[in-house]
């Protein structure tokens, strides 16, 4: 069986090593626009920081890699898929049959389309090279502003106030990682990260980056300037569906998969950021572009396509960020609609050393829909299970989410 | 291969594994050393109670492994040599991603920000100290097949109980 896997992140790895085990004959082709061996982009703002070297972010050894036998083509741009031919073509001109093809692009971060975003020193933050260019630009006391209030923009921020910088962020809402936290949540840890230096400006919009040759400063929506010597665009990523636009298969907002992680088109299926799958929680398609989705889902489609049948349960949006020692875990749905079905229990309070804890559970009616834990995170696994279960849970199992004892929890379920 | 099993209903609730496994992965391995270390020794068992139940939880080797494919650093990983999930301290860089997934709240924070989790002792080539502390036998560590075993022989056992009874 010739198996040919596009893209080389999670999700391509995860199925090429699920397929590995499934059919050690296999032919595996692996085509990536990376120049770098599989390597985890999570870790980028780590290396950033300082905190890992390079070689820690290739998270499998060469001989790991060799054991798999993947024929991997680097800088190998995929610019179409041809259904029924079954054949992969690339910018090169080349094109590479398939007997199953995977769809493991990815996504990439969304430029800015301001006045000054092509100077030098504007950057994303998404592959190992972009990492490796902002980390030249470090040095202490240089101005850098983050554009966005994500959480990559956050993580590059701790990162370059742990290299000493003056660090910026600007974000056009009320609040700080809006996608993963409520406005409580948010508000402390906000009120943690100005405690260490960081500055951010809410409700504010940069219109343009200013300076000649390089960059000096950025221009508020207000007509202030701060002065900058770097900038990085956080503005979240959108998939990378670019090159099957004309390939018949069904996209959205990402390339849609079924529970198999199957696309509409025989022997092709994706899987990852470029994905849209089932969401169990919203009940419907959507993208949930993290790294825990994308080594499922890249499981779980390698061993479809190498003759299993395994469903996926579909995909919930989750992240763990911890910075500066204060740790949040969030997961499903934290801001509820305000209709009559769905309530929220939130829990507030400091420690004896006057750190914030704060808790808040989502439900609705008697499913726990989703839950912010900041502080104290140990039980963020076992509410994870409780969401993704999908039971009405009982009276019993409520009262003791609150008592923070884990067996008491399984015990109940 | 054996497995570490749970006899919940022997279970006291004495948290003696918690102390033995606190010690097993202390820098001394004793008592009075463990107390005095800078950095204290984490225990990975948790024994707990609904008010009618005891149960000591660790980690469960799950099958599906949910903190292998939601680790970004690649330290949550099988070791190919026992089976056994374990975690590489060298590569764990406290993201906590792990912990945000273990359905089992298995998973604890280690000293320099790292995650620590059962590693079925595996300094120790011996069975885990857990196992050696319980003194209810509530942990086990024997092979699926003897613990299976030995509870058809209870049941057959309650059968002739039950017969006796009936006669």
């Amino acid at each position: 069986m010739n198996y040919v896997l596009v893209g080389n992140s999670a999700a391509g790895l995860f199925a090429a090593e699920s397929i590995r085990q499934q059919d050690p004959r296999a032919e595996i082709t692996v085509l990536t626009a990376d120049a770098y061996p599989f390597y985890s982009r999570c870790l980028t703002t780590y290396f950033l920081a300082g905190d890992i070297p390079k070689v820690q972010l290739f998270l499998r050894s060469p001989e790991d890699l060799q054991a798999l036998r993947l024929r991997v083509h680097y800088s190998c741009t995929v610019t179409g898929l041809d259904p029924v031919q079954h054949l992969i073509h690339t910018i090169a001109g080349e094109h590479y049959p398939y007997d199953k093809c995977l769809i493991a692009t990815g996504a990439s971060a969304v430029p800015l389309d301001i006045p000054g975003s092509t100077l030098p020193e504007v950057f994303t933050l998404r592959h190992l090279d972009d990492a490796q260019r902002i980390k030249a630009q470090l040095a202490p006391k240089r101005q850098a502003v983050m554009i966005g209030g994500g959480l990559v923009s956050l993580k590059s921020a701790y990162a370059l106030l742990k290299q000493g910088l003056n660090v910026s962020v600007i974000v056009s809402s009320g609040q700080i990682l809006s996608q993963m936290l409520n406005g409580e949540a948010a508000n402390l840890l906000q009120e943690h990260l100005v405690s260490h230096g960081l500055n951010i400006i809410l409700h504010q919009d940069v219109t343009a980056i200013e300076g000649t040759g390089c960059v000096q400063g950025v221009r508020l929506r207000s007509g202030r300037t701060l002065p900058a010597d770097l900038v990085i665009v956080g503005k979240g990523v959108r998939p990378n569906i670019q090159p099957f636009l004309a390939s018949g298969l069904a996209i959205r907002q990402g390339i849609l998969v079924n529970e198999h992680l199957e696309t509409n088109l025989q022997d092709v299926y994706a899987a990852g950021d470029v994905a849209e799958a089932w969401d169990h929680l919203h009940q419907t398609h959507r993208l949930n572009p993290i790294w825990p989705n994308a080594t499922t889902q890249g499981r779980t489609a390698g061993a479809n396509m190498s003759g299993l049948a395994l469903t996926y349960p579909g995909s919930m949006g989750m992240n763990a960020v911890d910075f500066f020692g204060l740790r949040i875990i969030s997961a499903g749905i934290v801001n509820p609609p305000t209709t009559s079905s769905w309530h929220v229990d939130d829990i507030y309070r400091r420690d004896a050393l006057g750190h914030p804890r704060y808790q808040r559970l989502v439900w609705q009616g008697e499913k726990l829909k989703g839950f912010v834990l900041l502080g104290d995170t140990e039980r963020a696994g076992l509410i994870t299970a409780l969401i993704q279960s999908g039971q009405p849970l009982s009276t019993d199992v409520r009262k003791v989410l609150w008592s923070g004892k884990r067996s008491s929890i399984r015990l109940v379920l | 291969m054996k497995q570490l099993l749970v006899r919940s209903e022997h279970c006291v609730g004495c948290k003696s594994c918690e102390l033995a496994c606190a010690v097993a992965h202390s820098e001394s391995k004793t008592l009075f050393g463990a107390v005095l270390e800078s950095q204290p020794p984490r225990k990975r068992v948790f024994v707990e109670t609904d008010g009618t139940m005891n149960f000591p939880l660790q980690c469960r080797q799950c099958s599906d492994k949910p903190c292998v494919r939601a680790c970004i650093a690649g330290a949550m990983h099988l070791d190919p040599n026992t089976g056994l999930v374990q975690v590489n301290d060298d590569k764990c860089v406290g993201c906590w991603m792990c912990v945000m997934v273990c359905p089992f709240g298995a998973i604890t924070e280690g000293p320099d920000r790292h995650v620590v989790k059962c590693d079925r002792c595996r300094e120790l080539q011996y069975e885990p100290a857990c196992v050696s502390a319980c003194p209810t036998r509530a942990l086990q560590w024997v092979e699926v097949d003897r613990f299976a075993a030995t509870d058809r022989r209870s049941w057959v056992d309650h059968l002739k109980e039950a017969n006796t009874y009936a006669e």
